[in-house]
């Protein structure tokens, strides 16, 4: 009924349309999962008293809570530290490594630690269990968390417009609004990462 | 008809015309083709570098993703596998199984689109990353085709539009962005893409003229091929042609009477018939590359040739040929036996193809001939002499024999007195007193006194008698003597005169012959019997014509006067060199001593009409039975055959005289060894 070429040019046809079926499908797979937040989170608007941390009497207090191995989330370090060399900001980010208490205390030295360590710009911390995280609300690894000298909160959220994804985002706009002691625009943004610990 | 086999229509008609713009077209075509078939190529390793970069970067960046303590692959490592994976083999299908096809342009540039949001999605998002696109779209311009590059740009002008209006954050991260914004990144994309369109459309430009050049270049290599062919037929057809004609050459070479032989400038041997073989025992082999004279003497021919290339070298254009010469010589076998022949040569061409034409004809039957021919002249010479010659002898023989009858008689009378005498005085007879007077008696009745005064001169006329006799024999016997063949030092006078002496009764009755020797003359070189044989001829020659008017003559008797002088060849001008080096017949130098011998009488003279005729064969105006028209002839060959000449005065009416001139001493020839061939010849055979 059909000759050889007619099938073999069919077949091509087949061929070509299920592979570029299958990359776009993927594709758009990928770019749902990349766009897709971490799960929305009562965080806490005022300095939590309990917390270890120290609240800054001075300038502003900018809190990250992440997952040590989270690729995300260093994309989003990267873009802090973009971010403060461009503004020149006074404080550091007291940077909370959240390490799930299934997992020995020395893993946090794994993946981001030693970046985190060796910007002067960064303070890290561990946080055992989570409490710390618990204390403030974040679920998410890359959640932000920024409190003026009195304890209030003026921003928290991502500051990455995706998983892993480098660039603008409403939180590092925020961010700037802050940094120029403007009234945010935002003072929330969905946070794109891992989840810190086990549901 | 394939369009290139119409090239042979030069100058195109006009469908041919029509015909190269379709082959231009083919060609462009091809060359597209050709082009996207590598592109192709080129796509799939690009596709594969891309797919191992996603891979790389999913796995360095995003290896894993996390849930707490727990830690899964990421899903970039899945997507760069999979989707990156699919893409890639995509490509590599299309490029492997149906390279250079259309569509396959154009699927992957969809291809090459996808993979660039890939990578910038494995990446991060990351500006630089976007920078990809651009990369895409320059790759994809390599095919060449506006529209590919149209289909890549449309898919991500389409992406990020839909992008910007549906899902703004995926692109600028932003929920809210102003409607315009899209257009911002577009336009590098549009920027792009007019550069490449117009480098695009530059570059098919390019592609038609080359393809046109080529048709052209291709137009004319077939013409160019078509009449190289058809010279190559040509050459081939006349390569045949001359390979006929050389074999042609060659038989007729090879089958000629003639051997042929050719020389280079050192006179050695280039070329050697099949004739020259046989009538030579050399063959090919054994005599290419020697030289002639080593091998087969031919003295005269190569002393010739010598001249006339010294000749040549100095007056004349070196290119022109020479005249075809003419001369006899003598040759020797592979054995060493010589054998007379008739070397015609000639030089031919330039100065670099410079040749030695020599064609060799075995001429000792005509040898044989000559000599045969002049043995039965000689004989007929004799013959015609004999009457003369007996009658020379018989009238000396009768006054010798009637001188002996009376000296007989003288001696009866003398013997009868001599024993009357002893009778008388013998002392036993008693008569024996015989008176004085008695005696007297005795002596005067017997003519005592006559007889022996007549004894001494009867004596003195037989002596004489018989001294014409021996004059007679000995110079018939000279005359007759078939002679050595080699060219000897003889008294020429003597010689002359036992010549004349051998004809005398051909001349006696009707002339008186004179002759004028010159002292300076003695001795010459030639063969005395040759020799003898050209002054008879002429001398007969010269009493017969005499004998024609002699009752006319006032005397009563004609005049024939033989005379003898030493000359000197003076040639000298180059024109004359000239003559010697072509002809050679004469091969005389300046300076050299020649002998004249001329033999004029005053007979009626040689009518001018038959001068030119007079030394062919067999010419004669004599009476059948008196002249065989051998004479003339013969000495003209004899003459030729000492390097001499023979020449012709004559006034009708006042007489006839034949010059000679031969050289006082012959240069060495093969003819002073003529004996040894033809003393074989004439009794064996060769």
């Amino acid at each position: 009924m059909f000759s050889n070429d007619s099938r073999r040019t069919c077949l091509r046809w087949l061929v070509v349309a299920m592979a570029i079926g299958m990359a776009g499908g993927g594709l758009a797979a990928l770019a749902a999962h990349t766009y897709e937040p971490g799960k929305p989170t009562s965080a806490t608007q005022q300095w939590p008293g309990q917390s270890s941390l120290t609240l800054s009497d001075q300038t502003l207090t900018a809190v990250l809570f992440v997952h040590p191995l989270c690729p995300c989330t260093r994309v989003a370090m990267d873009e802090l530290l973009s971010f403060a060399s461009e503004y020149e900001v006074a404080w550091r980010v007291e940077v909370v490594f959240v390490i799930p208490e299934e997992m020995s205390p020395q893993w946090q030295q794994h993946g981001h630690w030693s970046f985190v360590a060796g910007e002067p710009f960064f303070q890290a911390h561990v946080d055992v269990g989570g409490q710390e995280a618990k204390l403030f609300g974040a679920k998410t690894s890359g959640h932000f968390f920024a409190f003026d000298r009195h304890g209030s909160k003026l921003f928290d959220g991502g500051l990455t417009n995706g998983r892993g994804h480098a660039g603008p985002s409403a939180g590092l706009n925020s961010l700037a609004q802050l940094v120029c002691e403007l009234s945010p625009g935002q003072k929330t943004a969905p946070v794109y990462g891992c989840p810190l610990q086990n549901p | 008809m394939d369009l290139l086999e119409q090239i042979d229509e030069f100058p195109f008609s006009g469908e041919l015309r029509l015909n190269v713009t379709e082959m231009t077209h083919q060609r462009f075509y091809a060359r597209e083709r050709e082009l996207a078939a590598s592109t192709d190529r080129l796509f799939r390793w690009v596709m594969l570098a891309q797919f191992a970069a996603a891979l790389i970067a999913a796995l360095v960046f995003t290896p894993m993703t996390w849930i707490g303590g727990t830690g899964t692959v990421h899903l970039h490592v899945w997507a760069a596998l999979l989707i990156g994976g699919t893409l890639a083999g995509l490509v590599w299908y299309l490029s492997t199984t149906a390279p250079g096809r259309a569509s396959n342009a154009y699927v992957i540039a969809i291809a090459q689109v996808m993979m660039s949001v890939l990578l910038i999605h494995l990446t991060g998002g990351r500006i630089e990353t976007h920078f990809h696109i651009f990369g895409s779209l320059a790759f994809l311009a390599r095919y060449r085709n506006i529209r590919v590059v149209l289909l890549a740009t449309a898919l991500v002008i389409l992406d990020h539009g839909l992008r910007s209006f549906l899902w703004p954050q995926s692109i600028f991260g932003l929920t809210q962005v102003q409607a315009w914004r899209w257009l911002e990144h577009t336009g590098w994309i549009v920027f792009e893409d007019i550069v490449l369109i117009a480098a695009i459309t530059q570059s098919r430009k390019e592609m038609w003229r080359a393809a046109d050049q080529w048709v052209q270049l291709s137009l004319n290599k077939q013409g160019v091929e078509n009449e190289v062919h058809r010279k190559t037929h040509e050459l081939e057809h006349g390569r045949h042609l001359l390979q006929a004609s050389q074999s042609r050459l060659q038989t007729i070479i090879d089958t000629a009477y003639d051997a042929y032989l050719s020389l280079d400038r050192q006179l050695n041997i280039v070329d050697w018939s099949r004739r020259a073989e046989q009538l030579t025992g050399w063959n090919a082999g054994q005599v290419v590359g020697k030289s002639c004279a080593e091998l087969l003497a031919l003295n005269e021919l190569i002393d010739a040739i010598k001249k006339a290339l010294e000749f040549r070298a100095h007056f004349r254009d070196g290119d022109s040929p020479c005249a075809t010469s003419l001369i006899e010589t003598l040759c020797q076998t592979s054995g060493g036996k010589p054998f007379y022949v008739e070397a015609s040569w000639n030089l031919i061409g330039s100065q670099e193809q410079f040749c030695i034409h020599i064609f060799l004809r075995d001429i000792m039957d005509r040898k044989q001939q000559a000599m045969q021919q002049l043995h039965s002249q000689k004989m007929e010479s004799i013959g015609q002499l004999a009457a003369g010659i007996a009658h020379e002898i018989n009238s000396p023989s009768q006054f010798v024999g009637d001188n002996l009858c009376f000296l007989e008689k003288a001696f009866q009378q003398i013997e009868s007195l001599m024993g009357w005498m002893n009778e008388t005085l013998d002392p036993s007879n008693s008569r024996r007193v015989t008176s004085q007077e008695k005696v007297r008696m005795k002596l005067d009745s017997t003519s005592f006194k006559r007889i022996t005064g007549e004894i001494p001169k009867a004596i003195q006329q037989s002596r004489e008698g018989m001294h014409r006799i021996s004059s007679i024999t000995r110079a018939m016997k000279e005359f007759s003597h078939p002679g050595t063949g080699q060219m000897v030092s003889i008294d020429l006078h003597e010689s002359i005169q036992q010549t004349l002496t051998v004809c005398r009764n051909e001349w006696k009755y009707v002339a008186e012959v004179v002759t004028e020797f010159s002292d300076e003359v003695s001795k010459v070189q030639c063969h005395p019997v040759e020799l003898n044989q050209v002054i008879i001829n002429l001398v007969v020659n010269a009493a017969h014509a005499i004998g024609e008017i002699v009752h006319q003559l006032p005397a009563g008797r004609g005049r024939i006067v033989v005379r003898t002088r030493l000359v000197r060849s003076t040639h000298s001008s180059p024109s004359e060199l000239a003559s010697q080096a072509t002809q050679l017949d004469q091969p005389w130098e300046a300076g050299h001593e020649m002998v004249e011998i001329e033999i004029e009488d005053n007979g009626p003279g040689i009518p001018e009409s038959i001068r030119s005729r007079i030394y062919d064969p067999f010419f004669t105006t004599k009476p059948v039975g008196k002249g065989t028209g051998q004479g003339l002839a013969i000495a003209h060959k004899v003459m030729e055959r000492h390097h001499g000449s023979i020449h012709l005065n004559s006034i009708i009416g006042q007489g006839t005289t034949f010059q000679l001139r031969l050289p006082v001493a012959q240069a060495a020839s093969p003819s002073q060894t003529l004996v040894n061939v033809f003393d074989d010849d004439l009794i064996g055979g060769r």
